[in-house]
């Protein structure tokens, strides 16, 4: 949806073809309308941010769905399967390894833990996980597994604001909102970047989705679980259908008289967005209604009817990318399991594995993977030492496991590696910086050409880092 | 900038000359040459040392014309053919020589670039300093200029040559309307647009400089201006950060509506923002010394993090880069955060120059302090009068008091040496679990910051000095300045609750277990005997407001409760209200004498089990600072004096500072039963000290003993300190003054930022008003005067307004007065088509300024015309009315949100609670800043968002409701009357006669809507159908609903949301 100043979209047109008809006939001269009409084209050529675009490069992905796990899953006990740390289970890490090393809560020379949880080969590809992941495992095929993810924070808000806005410092615009400055959207009335949330809320808060200092209408748009999905979506009390849309016309026809005495294209731009929030009053409700979606696929997601949460808003996801969406994210905020790791995590994957495969699995059925990518992940991983008794697990940034579908990369592939004890990455690792210089590329963009100029620098989602994973691009 | 964007962008980022026809000047090094050097060449060949290629400088004339490494000069004046910076930007495209090289991933020069660069280094190659930088002088008044205000005369010099005109002046209800937004953010009444169009009649100048005055003079004034403030001030009501809780911050805020009403000095302003805690108050003005201490706050607006386990210092040096940045953007208009990790690129501050800066900021404590409101603050004025009044009568009885105190002195400290005292070295002490994070200092006392914990335990090993012989242990609780109010505890009052310590001897053969699950072995627990202390409070319950339970029985009380053996009971030292934030001890001694074995160790555990049923740790009771000592003496006790004193004692008697000179007078006379008359006396003096109103977060200035040494933190980074390094200010700016070298670094910076000698202070001030009242500063991005500032299209204007405000006292008030009275801000603001094609951004002001209100003056307008508006300055912030579903998005649960209702919930906007991670959706919809850093403009979006929120939220729907009963009781007896009164409410302008056709054509709607039984007229005009107010006569709820349905239309008009 264009949430910006432009009389340019079909929606607006038709909207200016409307007036041209009705007002034609109260007494504004055709020279002054044909010239005010031909401006407003003028303005709206430059200056609408929200047209798709291309990007500079072939693209391989045109949307982006990130599911991302809030709390930092444990790679250990999910996706990277350690023998030996079972075996060393008890034992004191090796004191070189802890050498600058810091976690969070503990004293870094802690047991290890052993994973509690079975491991087995899965697909085609043979690639190794979890008991915890059954629904993961049919779609691994189709997954590539970045097992060497590495960040820099080690506490939750600086490392959820780096995941998803490139750095530990609050201010910056976040992965959805840089792509929609640079693709702009194909919603026509929808927002372009959403946001869908479960469990709690996230310890990044609404930076997290922040648009930092890109203007505001790239900021992503959180649809609520409960009540209006878009705050004040509703009309207020006793006002129905017919009364909003009476009021919507009167607003449009006296701010048009308003245009016309003023000559402001910023009134242009008020009307159509009064126009579009009566839009978005139909069309996200029609978005949240999956009624209509087939019981196969309600069952393929574990969806129950009215309820909400993460298996509701996987199949929200496909069906607002549907709908042209460029950025849909998750949040799922529960996976900080300093203790009660078994129980907490087979509860997490109960709530999620089913959904999170269903929706590779939908999207491919219905030809969208491949121009789609989606991507699971956390803020960082969890330590292979033990913290409290012998069933928690304390913050671990230097390595952990993310996967990614779609949008052009590898299938069933597995990128990186960690040690022996899943505790640094012996191969090919992936910062955050590079994880998002890739995600860019997918997009079309070379990331150090993503710019947006903020108090004279050229900012970029990758600062001054980040080179783009070949290895994981099919 | 990639391709696709500068498409995007094109319009609005085309410099002005490609939009107005001008005349090609020569090449300007400032406007044409250092914008291409800037952007291609100074990343590698600019004044940062560390990025520096190939040993070459094109920032500097004298490095350009010598060249680098290559021995070439880069640049030969006059001769462009021989100049190596040119034939390398014109090498072929797949040479080597080709710069900027392909690893830079910047684009070849455009012809026309190079064009320019031949075209200057042909002219001699200039070097100009960037304007911005050289301080501002008054510009001298054009030829001929005839206008009554100079600001006029600079702007149609401009305007003119770019061959535009001037608009006439608007209309006096749209002229009113403009003053009343944007001097007082709210709109004016109907009976006040009479009265200005009446006197305007009469005479223009004069009811318009009238009007000015009024609205200059109202308290409205102050909450309208502090905003704009608070935006760069990153004012919020929270922490910030993971749990985000709320903070109390808000006596800030007033003070700065009240510094603003007052039309304090800018300059003042700022200074007592950065350093009033170091400036001396006016004398018996006791609402003057919280005033300076509560404009600290400023620097304190930074988040700060609570989050479980965070290590304190890391986001300490966060929330200095915070400040750094703040004052970049606020008050300098230079971009000091790109110098954070290394030496800018762009402008002239080193990485050490950063870092000299933040030294100065640095020596500093995060002080909470105590605010009490003005009867209150009389209250103590007294209680502290008649302190000093009896002890004056004291010192007046007792001539020789001088002598009798200094024999007490020598006596006491004689005493002390009876028990000597060695203090434990604690080896990595711990809280349970890790959640927080203790520290040592160098006296040995442990200090926790960070996070707030709840119940657990601090522990620590230790080897003592002695091992023979122990018969007892001291444990001190100590202030700190970085603890609430100063400690020692961290409770909502600065005070602790220890339930119970414990001691144990760890063998020889003693090993750390790997995980709790593996039970301790060698560990011996030590019985310890009695307990005594220098303050012994009486036993009280637990605080009703925060027990678990009905049976909650714990207890605070004296110091038996830390060996009793019980955790419901806990030692906690309360001198009450006014003297509680003061050191206290105990002594424990042990039921046998304590000898240690070779290779053994203690272990103390501090076991904390008192605190609340908060749950994020607001009600803890931790002490934040201690210190544990030994001693072999037999039969040790505590306290024949209070600690305070003894500490005092310990400092030798010609270093003691006044308040430790006073402590030991105190604690003498306290102690001496022949001054029991005085004693009494001081005690009912004391039992009237006042509890607090709020508090707020302030910085203290951290004392000799404590001096806390600034490194320069390689790349940024908070644990990789490389050189000392002293604090300065910005070396390329104007020198400190030579009496400011004798003040405290932070004063000093204080009075620099502000000096009149400064390029950019008074220009950035100047902006940020021009950018409130004209839509856009004349630097447009108003955080940054920096060399990649486009230069302002009116330089003149600028300077003189600069110089204008420096040259009449820094006054705000002058400087709005002398904008708004010009004739440029008094044009009419419609746009013709030729300005839209010729100056879209209005920079030559051609026209007069229009554009959508800022969020906070929107909601207002609201309120304030449906008759809502509850007018009362400052006091706590107000929770909103906002949909449940909001809070799911919050980390912690948001039990603290109180909804406002009655009059609260109708307070202007600038009182709606502020909460970091969860932005107001209805402000956040109009672009107000959540505040997480510091924000000098907004960005201005129209988004759907917007257009739900005026339309649907619920404080705006209750204003379409109230506004339809103004309406109906105030406007007329026609349908016709009515509609135009709420267009004139809303407005400000009569309407036309098809605008009023167009409103009561809507009402059709909903009254057939209602008359057929589709809708509730009730609910419609009421919001709940059990709901009926009184109405007017004859009036129905049909009436009342259709009135808001037109209302709701009024109120989402784009000019009742404009200032036009």
């Amino acid at each position: 949806m264009n949430f910006a100043p432009d009389l340019h979209r079909a929606s607006a047109r038709n909207l200016s073809r409307r007036w041209f008809l009705r007002e034609c006939g109260v007494g504004l001269g055709g020279i002054a309308l044909a010239q005010l009409m031909q401006r407003d084209a003028h303005a709206a050529a430059a200056k609408n941010p929200f047209a798709p675009k291309l990007p500079p490069q072939a693209a391989k992905a045109k949307r982006v769905i990130f599911l991302f796990h809030a709390g930092a899953p444990s790679h250990l006990d999910l996706f990277d399967h350690k023998p030996e740390l079972t075996q060393r289970d008890g034992q004191l890490p090796p004191a070189e390894l802890l050498k600058n090393y810091r976690a969070a809560f503990i004293n870094p020379n802690s047991a290890l833990l052993g994973t509690k949880f079975k491991f087995q080969r899965y697909g085609k590809s043979g690639v190794e996980l979890s008991e915890l992941l059954p629904h993961t495992g049919k779609i691994v095929d189709d997954l590539c597994l970045i097992r060497s993810m590495q960040t820099d924070a080690v506490n939750h808000a600086p490392a959820q604001i780096m995941m998803n806005t490139g750095s530990p410092q609050f201010g910056r615009p976040s992965l959805g909102s840089w792509s929609l400055y640079g693709l702009g959207s194909e919603a026509e009335n929808l927002p372009g970047y959403v946001v869908l949330s479960s469990a709690k809320g996230t310890s990044g808060g609404a930076s997290n989705w922040g648009c930092g200092f890109l203007p505001t209408m790239y900021a992503g748009i959180p649809f609520r679980a409960s009540g209006d999905p878009i705050l004040y979506l509703s009309n207020p009390r006793g006002i129905d259908d017919a009364t909003q849309r009476a009021s919507l016309d009167a607003i449009t026809r006296l701010n048009q008289r308003s245009l016309i005495e003023s000559g402001d294209p910023e009134v242009a731009a008020r009307i159509q967005g009064y126009e579009m929030a009566a839009q978005l009053q139909q069309s996200a409700p029609d978005l949240m209604d999956i009624g209509k979606e087939s019981k196969e696929t309600l069952e393929l997601y574990g969806v129950e009817p009215g309820k909400s949460g993460y298996a509701r808003n996987c199949l929200l996801a496909r069906r607002l990318i549907e709908r042209g969406v460029r950025f849909v994210q998750l949040f799922h905020e529960a996976w900080d399991q300093h203790g009660n790791l078994s129980k907490d995590l087979q509860k997490n994957c109960r709530d999620t594995d089913r959904a999170s495969a269903a929706l590779v699995q939908d999207l491919k059925q219905r030809g969208l993977l491949e121009d789609t990518l989606v991507i699971w992940g956390g803020e960082f991983g969890r330590t292979p030492m033990v913290q409290g008794g012998n069933d928690g697990r304390d913050h671990h940034n230097r390595g952990f496991t993310m996967w990614l579908a779609g949008g052009g990369v590898k299938a069933g592939h597995v990128h990186g590696a960690t040690d022996d004890l899943g505790f640094n990455v012996a191969r090919d690792p992936v910062h955050v910086h590079d994880l998002h210089a890739t995600i860019l590329h997918q997009l079309g963009f070379d990331h150090t050409k993503l710019t947006y100029r903020f108090q004279g620098r050229d900012f970029r989602l990758t600062d001054v880092h980040g080179e783009v994973v070949k290895g994981i691009l099919a | 900038m990639s391709r696709f964007a500068f498409i995007g962008f094109a319009a609005l980022a085309l410099p002005l000359s490609a939009q107005v026809q001008q005349p090609v000047p020569p090449v300007d090094f400032n406007r044409d040459v250092r914008p291409i050097l800037s952007d291609n060449c100074f990343t590698c060949h600019g004044q940062d040392e560390g990025s520096r290629k190939g040993g070459l400088r094109l920032d500097d004339r004298t490095h350009a014309l010598t060249g680098g490494k290559t021995g070439l000069p880069a640049i030969v004046p006059g001769k462009p053919d021989e100049s190596e910076l040119l034939l390398r930007i014109i090498a072929p495209h797949d040479s080597e020589d080709l710069m900027p090289t392909a690893e830079s991933k910047k684009a070849p020069l455009t012809p026309s670039q190079v064009a320019t660069l031949r075209h200057w280094i042909a002219e001699g190659a200039e070097y100009q300093a960037h304007w911005a930088f050289i301080p501002p002088s008054r510009p001298a008044l054009p030829a001929g200029a005839n206008d009554k205000n100079p600001l006029d005369a600079f702007v149609s010099i401009r305007r003119t040559a770019a061959g535009l005109k001037a608009a006439p002046e608007a209309a006096p209800e749209t002229l009113a309307r403009r003053l009343w937004l944007d001097l007082v953010g709210l709109p004016p009444s109907p009976r006040e647009l009479d009265e200005f169009i009446a006197a305007y009649a009469r005479d223009r100048d004069q009811a318009y400089a009238a009007l000015v005055e009024t609205l200059l003079a109202s308290p409205r004034y102050g909450e309208k201006w502090a905003r704009h403030w608070l935006d760069a001030a990153r004012y919020a009501d929270s922490d910030g950060y993971e749990k985000d809780l709320p903070r109390q911050q808000w006596a800030w805020r007033d003070w700065v509506i009240k510094s603003i009403n007052a039309d304090q000095p800018y300059d003042q302003f700022i200074i007592d923002q950065i350093a009033g805690d170091l400036l001396a108050p006016a004398e018996r003005d006791p609402q003057h010394a919280q005033d300076l201490r509560v404009a600290t706050g400023y620097l304190r607006n930074a988040m700060v993090n609570q989050e479980g386990a965070i290590i304190n210092e890391q986001y300490r040096i966060e929330g200095m880069f915070d400040r750094m940045d703040a004052l970049g953007k606020g008050v300098l208009g230079v971009t000091l955060q790109c110098a954070q990790c290394h030496t800018h690129k762009f402008d002239p501050i080193t990485h050490d120059d950063y870092f000299r800066v933040f030294a100065a900021l640095n020596n500093t404590y995060e002080a909470t302090m105590r605010i009490y409101g003005p009867e209150k603050l009389a209250t103590l004025e007294r209680v502290h009068r008649g302190l000093a009044a009896e002890d004056a009568k004291l010192k007046a009885a007792q001539p020789n008091w001088t002598q009798l105190l200094s024999a007490w002195a020598e006596a006491q400290s004689a005493a002390l040496v009876a028990t000597p005292w060695a203090t434990l070295t604690p080896v990595e002490p711990v809280w349970s679990g890790g959640l927080a994070h203790p520290t040592v200092l160098p006296d040995g006392s442990v200090l926790t910051l960070g996070t707030r914990v709840g119940d657990g335990e601090l522990s620590f090993t230790t080897t003592p000095k002695f091992t023979a012989g122990i018969t007892a242990l001291r444990l001190e609780a100590l202030t700190d300045g970085d603890l609430i109010f100063g400690g020692p505890g961290r409770s909502p009052d600065g005070l602790f609750g220890v339930s119970e310590l414990e001691v144990e001897v760890l063998g020889a053969d003693y090993v750390k277990p790997a995980s709790e699950k593996v039970t301790e072995t060698h560990v011996k627990k030590i019985e310890l005997a009695q307990a005594s202390a220098d303050f012994e409070a009486p036993s009280r319950l637990i605080d009703k407001n925060v027990r678990r339970n009905d049976d909650d029985k714990r207890v605070f009380g004296p110091s038996a409760y830390l060996v009793d053996g019980k955790l419901e009971t806990a030692w906690s030292p309360d001198r009450g209200v006014g003297r509680r934030n003061a050191p206290s001890e105990a002594v424990v001694r042990f039921k046998e004498p304590l000898t240690l074995a070779p290779g053994e160790q203690l272990r103390l555990r501090l076991r904390f089990k008192h605190s609340g049923k908060d749950g994020q740790g607001r009600d803890t009771q931790l002490l934040g600072r201690f210190r544990v000592a030994l001693t072999p003496a037999p039969d040790a006790t505590a306290g024949a004096i209070p600690t305070a004193a003894r500490l005092a004692l310990a400092v030798p008697a010609t270093a003691r500072t006044a308040e430790e000179q006073a402590t030991l007078f105190a604690a003498w006379r306290s102690g001496n039963a022949s001054f029991a008359e005085t004693n009494a006396a001081i005690a009912q003096l004391w039992a009237q000290y006042p509890v607090e109103d709020t508090t707020v977060l302030v910085l203290g200035e951290r004392s000799p003993a404590a001096t806390r040494a600034t490194f320069r933190l390689d790349r940024g980074e908070w644990n990789n300190p490389k050189g000392l390094v002293a604090a300065g200010t910005l070396g390329f700016m104007h020198a400190l003054r030579p009496e400011q070298a004798e003040e405290p670094a932070r004063l000093a910076l204080a009075r620099w930022l502000v000096d009149r000698r400064s390029p950019t202070a008074s220009r950035v001030a100047v902006n940020r008003v021009w950018q409130a009242l004209f839509g856009a500063g004349l630097v447009d991005a108003s955080e940054d005067f920096g060399v990649r500032a486009p230069a302002p299209a009116l330089p003149e204007v600028l300077d003189w307004l600069a110089v204008e405000f420096m040259d009449r006292g820094w006054s705000q008030k002058q400087l709005i007065r002398t904008l708004v009275s010009s004739a440029t801000y008094r044009q009419s603001s419609v746009i013709t088509p030729e300005l839209q094609e010729r100056d879209p951004k209005n920079r030559l002001l051609a026209r007069g300024p229009r554009f959508r209100a800022e969020a906070e003056v929107i909601r207002d307008i609201a309120l304030s015309t449906s008759g809502l508006l509850t007018e009362k300055i400052g006091g706590p912030s107000v929770f909103p009315p906002v949909p449940e579903s909001l809070f799911a998005s919050s980390f912690i649960p948001v039990n603290f949100w109180e909804t406002a209702t009655g009059a609260e919930r109708y307070r202007r906007s600038l009182y709606v609670f502020r909460r970091r991670s969860m932005p107001d959706p209805v402000l956040a919809s109009f672009d107000a800043p959540n505040g997480d850093s510091a924000c000098a403009s907004r960005p201005r979006s129209n988004t759907p968002l917007a257009a739900l929120a005026s339309l649907n939220e619920i404080v705006f729907v209750e204003a379409a409701q109230a506004l339809a009963l103004r309406i109906l009781r105030e406007g007329g007896p026609t349908e016709e009357a009515r509609a135009a009164y709420g267009f004139r409410l809303c407005t400000a302008r009569a309407a036309r006669p098809d605008e009023i056709a167009e409103v009561l054509a809507l009402m059709q709607t909903p009254r057939q809507r209602v008359a057929e039984g589709w809708i509730s007229a009730r609910e419609l005009a009421f919001g709940d159908a059990a709901k009926l107010p009184v109405l007017p006569a004859g009036i129905t709820p049909a009436d009342v609903a259709a009135w808001t349905v037109a209302a709701r239309v009024l109120l989402n008009l784009d000019e009742t949301l404009t200032k036009s």
